[in-house]
């Protein structure tokens, strides 16, 4: 065996003894569709972080083109303007603050309030937990778009309201997953010592549960993201949602619907753009997901 | 002169994962000639079950590599087509795994698994006729014939290892490959298990290398014994050469006998082999046992891992034993 | 099993009372009155009183309740705020065509998605597999109703090969089918491979090869009927999505559809409209859950053994397939 291989092997399993945090990182490193997708995400979030310093406001809700409709690669304006005169690339830029404001904010608190019902109920058993479960049997009979449209319908229109339906339609299937982990990990032996040696189910609940459900947490609220930024722009497309003029890459797509025969950038800029951000956030969920367990790796 | 009926020779495997390199096996010398068990022991992660795979050609085809020969009745396995081995699977070696909870499939019944095993090999044999030999073969392992019509969940663990067994013999083959077949039971059942396989064995004349880490089951059912440690066979004889106790034997074995607690001595602590066993990626240079060794010299920490040094059939890997070292 | 199955029948309309009872808690906390919505600009409040009369809005929200369960029981759900014809003749009609939308589609989805599911968890790392893979990635991102939007532009409108909208003929169905099928077909195939290379990992499948088993039998026979069990499980769970799905293709392709009136009704806030169609919407789905929740116990013979005793709480077995 030669004293290379030894050596390599040793700094690679070395690595890999660190925190899982930089096992994860490490994985994450080595794969090139990873990093891509890593830095379009981040990328993204700089845009809709700057999006201030990058284009002026004003350029994405007023008309500041001398005409309307005019098409991408227009003097001044890159993708054109809107039939309101508007700077379509304002509103993209803008756009994507709201996207992300929809999905990051809607993703966690469903997330959040999810693991707390998964783990109250799993961790509580008995009548607690079948009263969960009987809640969620019964918003996940209704599909999850019709929740957020009905939400929607019943408080009207607006960012947070969206937020709310949102957040609601996606609690069913975050609830279940979790729950099935936080039961399996709360038959294990060091839960069981832990409650023997007279843990409170809320210590256990923090100490023991927790730690063990960060991967399935981050790898969901991934794709739950992805999810309710499409979600969002639906229901900006049917008219629910954000009000007008704040700059939603839905409603840009529903007002580009009236000018589909003439104008068809209208209707491609912003679809295209929604399905790029989805890729990329998808694609950089499936990287965390053969990150956190490499054996689960080629499986879709 | 009778050829063995299963010869491996410098046998070597490497797995890959990440890019990381496993070596699993290496460089090992086997010879079974027919009728005869052959323990393999050696401690988890010593390559046991690779060697096993590798017989029948079940290791993962992308992450690994085999170098080397085996060669059953004088056909070479490594490098044959994958319907060679199909042929042999399962007819004429057949291999009995370690965890019966997970590898019976549990959607299908029982008489069915162990029917499939005759169908495969026996394309002319009616349903009927399968039907009847699935009975006698389960007699033979002491299930009821009438539990044929159940599915695996139904089974305990001690009957499930049956149900493997039965699957296993249904053909009659020549060499089985039992890896680790208590070690997933109680120990009642346990004996049960290896008396079942002694008298299974005498019936149907079939060589077993039965692999194992425990040293009472060797002494029970084999005939030979082959040591292994981080993917070497450190030391290999009859069973008497190996449980002699007035003979040499390379440290490793030392080290197993004396890491058993003596029911007739009194002792207040156990003597395990100081160190842990290394990980296949990560193999010392030298001898692979020279960190733990006792016994260990300057000439064990480097170059080559030591040769093979014969003793009327008793063969131990040791520079201990070689000539220019130390006779003990 | 039949005691099994009586229970499981029985508590679909307690669900659907359930269902019921959300909506109506949630169309309630909307701010905007509806009796409001329904009276001219100019009204006194005689005229606010006998319009909240008339629609039986005057009384306390769990009278409206029990009111609108008793009524709906007999076939009476109630008269459209906008329309103010009776509901259900108008949602009566649609059904039928967002049966026919939901269900082609998932038949197709089904059809074509498992084989090449499982041929992607047999030719794992191949041409073929990393193929559909970044198909199925990209198909899967992409938005449905942006989609449609798309082949639209494309097919109808430049190419002329469809019509852009409604029902009819053979055509007119082709867009919206496609269009409702190509995303979640993505990440049906997705998940269909790997189901099956969860089951290929196993190992019976190891010990089936051991007897000599040919390929194909280890796979189609040993491992697929294994994965038969989370694959019926996704199904059900995508096809729940794929109703909210057809919501919007109807809306697109303008098919007049159970989905469709809802968005109407929504926009319109038409409450009574709207609570039919709900709850026909949640009938489709617990009836497919029904149905996939009995096909357990056909797949697979521990399930079956664990409902002989008629029990009500099955094991949640996930989509992991290890022994139990």
């Amino acid at each position: 065996m030669d004293a290379e291989a030894i050596a390599l092997n040793a700094k690679i399993r070395k690595s890999r003894r660190n925190s899982q945090g930089m096992e994860v990182w490490n994985r994450l490193r080595t794969r090139p569709t990873a990093m891509v997708a890593l830095t379009g995400v981040i990328f993204l979030v700089f845009l809709a972080l700057f999006a201030d310093l990058l284009i002026p406001y004003e350029m994405a809700i007023k008309q500041v083109a001398a005409d309307k409709l005019m098409p991408p690669g227009s003097a001044g304006h890159l993708l054109g303007t809107d039939n309101f005169g508007r700077d379509i690339l304002a509103r993209i830029i803008h756009g994507s603050r709201t996207a992300l404001e929809i999905g990051v904010i809607s993703a966690g608190l469903s997330l959040f309030i999810s693991t707390i019902l998964a783990c109250t109920g799993a961790m509580l058993g008995g009548m607690v937990d079948n009263l969960i479960m009987r809640v969620i049997d019964v918003i996940s009979c209704i599909p999850g778009m019709v929740i957020a449209l009905a939400i929607c319908a019943a408080l009207g229109n607006g960012i947070w309201q969206l937020i709310v339906a949102l957040t609601f339609s996606g609690l069913p299937m975050h609830t279940k997953m979790v729950r099935s982990v936080a039961l399996r990990v709360s038959k294990m032996d060091f839960v069981e010592s832990a409650v023997a040696l007279g843990a409170k189910p809320g210590y256990i609940m923090v100490r023991h549960l927790f730690p063990n459900l960060t991967s399935i947490m981050i790898i969901n609220g991934t794709a739950q993201v992805s999810i309710n930024i499409m979600m969002g722009a639906t229901l900006g497309f049917i008219g629910l949602g954000v009000k007008a003029p704040t700059p939603e890459w839905g409603t840009m797509l529903a007002s580009g619907l009236n000018f589909m025969m003439r104008n068809q950038y209208m209707v491609l800029v912003p679809g295209l753009v929604l399905a790029i951000s989805a890729l990329l956030i998808n694609t950089l969920g499936d990287a965390m997901r053969d990150a956190f367990d490499p054996q689960l790796k080629g499986k879709a | 002169m009778s050829e063995a009926l299963l010869e491996i020779k410098d046998l070597s495997i490497r797995y890959t994962t990440d890019k990381v390199i496993s070596r699993a096996v290496n460089s090992i010398n086997l010879k079974i000639d027919k009728g005869e068990v052959l323990g393999l022991v050696g401690e988890t992660g010593a390559g046991k079950t690779t060697t096993a795979l590798s017989i029948l050609g079940l290791l993962p085809r992308y992450t690994s590599e085999t170098e080397g020969e085996i060669r059953f009745k004088g056909h070479k396995l490594v490098g044959a087509s994958e319907k060679q081995l199909r042929n042999i699977r399962g007819s004429q070696i057949s291999m009995i795994f370690q965890d019966p909870m997970t590898s019976l499939n549990p959607v299908f019944k029982v008489g069915r698994q162990i029917g499939d095993v005759l169908k495969f090999h026996n394309k002319t044999m009616s349903q009927i006729e399968v039907g009847q030999k699935v009975d006698e073969i389960l007699q033979m392992v002491g299930i009821p014939p009438s539990r044929k019509e159940e599915y695996p969940h139904q089974f305990s663990g001690g009957m499930k290892q049956r149900v493997m067994i039965a699957i296993a013999i249904a053909c009659r083959p020549d060499l089985l490959i039992a890896d680790e077949p208590t070690t997933a039971l109680d120990v009642t059942i346990q004996a049960q298990v290896i008396k079942m396989m002694r008298s299974l064995q005498k019936e149907l004349q079939s060589s077993i290398i039965l692999i194992t880490h425990d040293l009472g089951i060797v002494a029970n059912l084999c005939d030979k014994v082959a040591i292994m440690y981080a993917g070497e066979i450190v030391e290999s004889g009859t069973l008497e050469d190996i449980f002699a106790q007035d003979r040499g034997h390379h440290p490793y074995t030392l080290g197993l006998f004396g890491s058993l607690p003596n029911i007739k001595e009194k002792r207040s602590r156990l003597t395990p082999i100081r160190g842990l066993t290394p990980h296949p990626s990560e193999l010392p240079e030298g001898c692979h046992f020279h960190p733990r060794c006792p016994q260990c010299m300057e000439i064990c920490k480097t170059g080559r891992t030591p040769d093979r040094t014969v003793q009327n059939g008793h063969e131990i890997r040791c520079h201990l034993f070689s000539a220019g070292g130390r006779q003990p | 099993m039949l005691v099994f199955t009586i229970k499981r029948i029985l508590m679909v309309p307690i669900l659907l009372l359930l269902v019921a009872l959300f909506v109506f808690v949630l169309l309630n906390l909307s701010e905007s009155d509806p009796v409001i919505m329904m009276l001219p600009s100019e009204y006194t409040q005689e005229d606010y009183d006998n319009m909240a009369e008339r629609f039986g809005l005057d009384k306390p929200l769990m009278v409206q309740y029990f009111n609108w369960v008793a009524d709906a029981a007999q076939g009476d759900f109630g008269t459209s705020f906008k329309t103010k014809a009776p509901v259900a003749d108008d949602v009566v009609f649609r059904i039928p065509i967002s049966i026919q939308l939901a269900f082609i589609t998932t038949l197709i989805m089904v059809a074509a998605g498992i084989p090449l599911g499982v041929m992607c968890a047999v030719k794992q790392y191949s041409v073929f597999d990393s193929t559909v893979n970044i198909l199925a990635k990209f198909m899967g991102s992409i938005p449905g109703f942006w989609l449609g939007l798309m082949l639209i532009m494309t097919f109808s409108i430049k190419l002329r090969m469809f019509p852009t909208y409604g029902t009819g003929t053979l055509k007119h169905w082709i867009l919206p089918v496609v269009t409702l099928l190509l995303p979640f077909l993505a990440n049906y195939v997705r998940q269909v491979r790997s189901a099956m290379l969860d089951c290929i990992r196993q190992d019976y499948v190891r010990t089936a090869r051991s007897k000599g088993a040919k390929e194909g039998h280890v796979i189609y026979k040993e491992a697929l009927k294994n994965a038969l069990l989370p694959i019926i499980t996704l199904t059900g769970g995508i096809f729940s999505t794929m109703i909210g799905g057809a919501v919007l293709v109807e809306k697109v392709f303008a098919i007049p559809g159970v989905g469709y009136k809802i968005v109407e009704a929504i926009n319109n806030r038409d409450m009574p409209t709207l609570l039919a169609c709900t709850m026909v919407l949640a009938l489709f789905t617990i009836f497919v859950q029904l149905l996939i929740d009995l096909s357990y116990a056909l797949v697979d013979p521990r399930i079956r053994g664990a409902f002989v005793g008629g029990k009500k709480r099955k094991k949640k077995l996930k989509l992991s397939v290890g022994a139990n």
